[in-house]
């Protein structure tokens, strides 16, 4: 089974809709930024195997699929 | 031989009550880690990130963000329109790429979105394709199995 910590509720909870990037346990979070992009920024490539990248989902609403082809 | 597959948990995430589900504290979602490089030069690599695994989804499709940074050049000649369900149309770009799904790697492909969504998505095509996916979400297990032979 790979990576058994999957509760991920403690850590993220002050950090709703936002990009984070925990460190590899998921026990803490080493960067928090409104957008990827600003994220990405500031992340030094020499620590991308040092970290996971999740976006926090809004605390309130559901997910639905968002895309469909045209 | 046959290839073994995988198992990972789901992400449980914190979720506030609402009218329609008063005692939800925390939510379930089919999250699991992978990263992308660059199909021609492989030490073009992006962080590991969590993407939603979405079988509604026909096609895999990520930030641009993601793909700069592997080295690709979003806009393409292989362009690809998107609906939300909400109606909200979006342009998207299909690249070659190399997925890493726990420490497999396949030559497979996903479009990269300059907008229109909010975190990446392993869809029909580029991720499906790959893998037998059973999703249990009682026992808060995903495993993939794969189709297809892996690059190592």
């Amino acid at each position: 089974m790979q990576d058994l910590k999957n509760d991920l509720t403690e850590v993220t909870r002050s950090h709703e809709n936002k990009w984070v990037a925990l460190s590899k346990e998921t026990d803490r979070v080493i960067l928090s930024e409104n957008t990827l992009a600003a994220l990405l920024k500031k992340l030094d490539r020499k620590d991308y195997d040092k970290v996971i990248l999740f976006k926090v989902p809004d605390f309130e609403y559901c997910y639905a699929p968002p895309i469909n082809q045209v | 031989m046959p290839l073994q597959s995988i198992k990972f948990k789901y992400r449980r995430f914190f979720s506030g009550p609402t009218q329609a589900f008063p005692n939800r504290h925390s939510i379930l979602v089919s999250l699991i880690p992978v990263n992308i490089m660059n199909r021609d030069n492989p030490e073009l690599r992006s962080p590991v990130f969590g993407a939603l695994i979405d079988s509604g989804a026909d096609c895999s499709i990520f930030p641009a963000e993601l793909g700069e940074i592997i080295g690709l050049t979003i806009q393409n000649d292989r362009l690809q329109p998107f609906a939300g369900i909400g109606g909200h149309p979006f342009d998207a770009y299909l690249h070659d790429i190399i997925l890493d799904v726990g420490g497999w790697r396949f030559a497979t492909h996903a479009c990269f979105a300059l907008e229109g969504i909010k975190a990446p998505v392993l869809g029909q095509s580029g991720f499906f394709n790959l893998f037998e996916v059973k999703m249990d979400y009682s026992k808060e297990v995903i495993e993939l199995k794969p189709r297809v032979q892996p690059l190592r």
